[in-house]
């Protein structure tokens, strides 16, 4: 419901648009320009909101309050400062605010009068690592570009990836948890498939965290163990890519895990006896397979984006068929992470 | 002549009940002012669990006071009151309440609330 002006009165009116405020406790728009002076964001910090004396209530990154201009969901907190991105019907839709804790409080808190005696919408909460995630993709991107990547409003984009949020997540850390044995015994394979298509998207930024940009192992490990970092890598390489191009990549990289450890687990004892009983029978058999396999890899990544050539795709059945033992698990873990519905 | 009398009683009968109906809705807003001001009275907030979500206060907050409003003039000075700056909010809702009650009206519960801070 607007309140007319006149009925508040001139006295006590305030200029309800969020911009050209740089004064007092009003929010302050985080132009496009300026985004990177305020990252990384602190997002382990807490703002903790006063009540009734005895109730202290938590402001912390992935929060969604709601107030007279909107929902707002914070990516930063602390006893000086918000950051947040407002969620609103009009113009100010989608952009990034930096707000005077006290200013925040009092918008939060104040909210209830607005809505007394109307209906009150759902406060959506994002897990840790879902606003991990979007703090990834902003980190890659300058703000406007950031709403085109998630093509939509961004708490809508987090509703409707709500099962897609978990599934990134899990391809994340089944790249980083068989990244050891690839390389040692598919270094090809590493390389083109699971570096050159979706790691290296996540090198060179600020997480990170090697020399050279490369991913640490300190982030690798962490990554493992913790879903906000994995998170976040998820968000860089869905920001880096933009989220269509990199689910493409996913489904063709699905269908060629699947390939693959269906080959991991294909026993020699297969072959016909009669191939089997010559050294050249085995030769021969192994060399159709992987013929067979690079035809299939090539097959699958025609219509994509991603660049295998076919002595890659021969060198990659090679390193499959020669390490299978030792590749099972590790295809298997990538298999499964890359399903959907998995 | 007796027509003249019956309408000056009628007149008279007529604002007396205008006047009486006015107390008795002066006396409605008073109670209700009353009713709002209790909504932020904190011996009415032990209930709340340690580890509340803001949001849940927000809620909780929403339906008390949703639940003491009566008037529609009171409601809209309550719904009014995130579009005052941010400081002058409890002058504001006093100024109205004082106007609407007709009588001087303070509320320290309210004052402390609309005066929230951090810890």
């Amino acid at each position: 419901m607007a309140i007319p002006v006149k009925y508040i009165g001139n006295k006590y009116a305030k200029n309800n648009t969020q911009q050209n405020k740089n004064h007092g406790a009003n929010p302050r728009e985080i132009p496009d320009g300026n985004l990177k002076a305020y990252q990384p964001f602190n997002t382990s910090t807490i703002l903790k909101i006063n009540y009734f004396v005895w109730i202290n209530t938590p402001v912390v990154a992935g929060r969604v309050f709601t107030t007279t201009q909107g929902r707002r969901l914070v990516l930063e907190a602390n006893n000086n400062r918000v950051i947040y991105i407002l969620n609103t019907q009009g113009r100010d839709n989608n952009k990034l605010y930096i707000q005077p804790a006290s200013g925040f409080i009092a918008d939060v808190v104040h909210f209830p009068y607005e809505d007394a005696g109307r209906k009150l919408q759902p406060i959506k909460k994002l897990a840790e690592y879902e606003v991990q995630l979007l703090i990834g993709i902003l980190s890659t991107t300058s703000w406007s570009a950031f709403s085109l990547v998630l093509g939509v409003d961004i708490l809508e984009f987090s509703v409707k990836n709500k099962d897609n949020f978990p599934r990134w997540n899990r391809i994340i850390q089944a790249c980083l948890s068989t990244r050891k044995d690839l390389i040692k015994y598919a270094p090809t394979l590493y390389d083109k498939l699971v570096y050159s298509t979706l790691l290296i998207a996540w090198e060179g930024t600020t997480y990170a965290g090697g020399k050279k940009g490369e991913i640490s192992s300190a982030v690798i490990n962490a990554a493992l163990d913790d879903p906000k970092i994995s998170g976040r890598g998820a968000g860089i390489i869905l920001g880096k890519l933009g989220t269509s191009a990199a689910d493409g990549r996913i489904s063709v990289m699905s269908a060629i895990w699947t390939v693959l450890f269906t080959a991991s687990t294909k026993l020699i004892t297969a072959i016909p006896s009669a191939i089997k009983s010559t050294t050249e029978g085995i030769k021969e058999a192994s060399l159709s397979e992987k013929v067979d396999i690079a035809d299939k890899i090539i097959s699958i990544i025609r219509k994509s984006d991603i660049k295998i050539s076919k002595e890659d795709a021969l060198t990659i059945a090679d390193e499959v068929i020669s390490n299978r033992k030792e590749l099972t698990v590790s295809l298997k873990t990538l298999s499964e992470a890359f399903k959907e519905n998995s | 002549m007796n027509n003249i009398i019956n309408i000056t009683l009628v007149l008279f009968l007529c604002s007396f009940l205008a006047g009486c109906s006015q107390d008795e809705k002066i006396d409605g807003y008073k109670s209700e002012a009353a009713a709002l001001c209790d909504v932020f009275n904190p011996k009415n907030w032990t209930d709340l669990p340690k580890n509340i979500e803001p949001d849940e206060i927000q809620k909780r907050v929403r339906d008390k006071l949703s639940a003491a409003l009566k008037s529609d003039e009171m409601q809209k000075i309550i719904n009014a009151i995130p579009h005052v700056k941010r400081d002058m909010r409890y002058q504001f809702y006093v100024e109205k309440i004082s106007k609407l009650i007709h009588e001087p009206h303070e509320c320290q519960a309210m004052k402390d609330y609309l005066t929230l801070q951090y810890k």
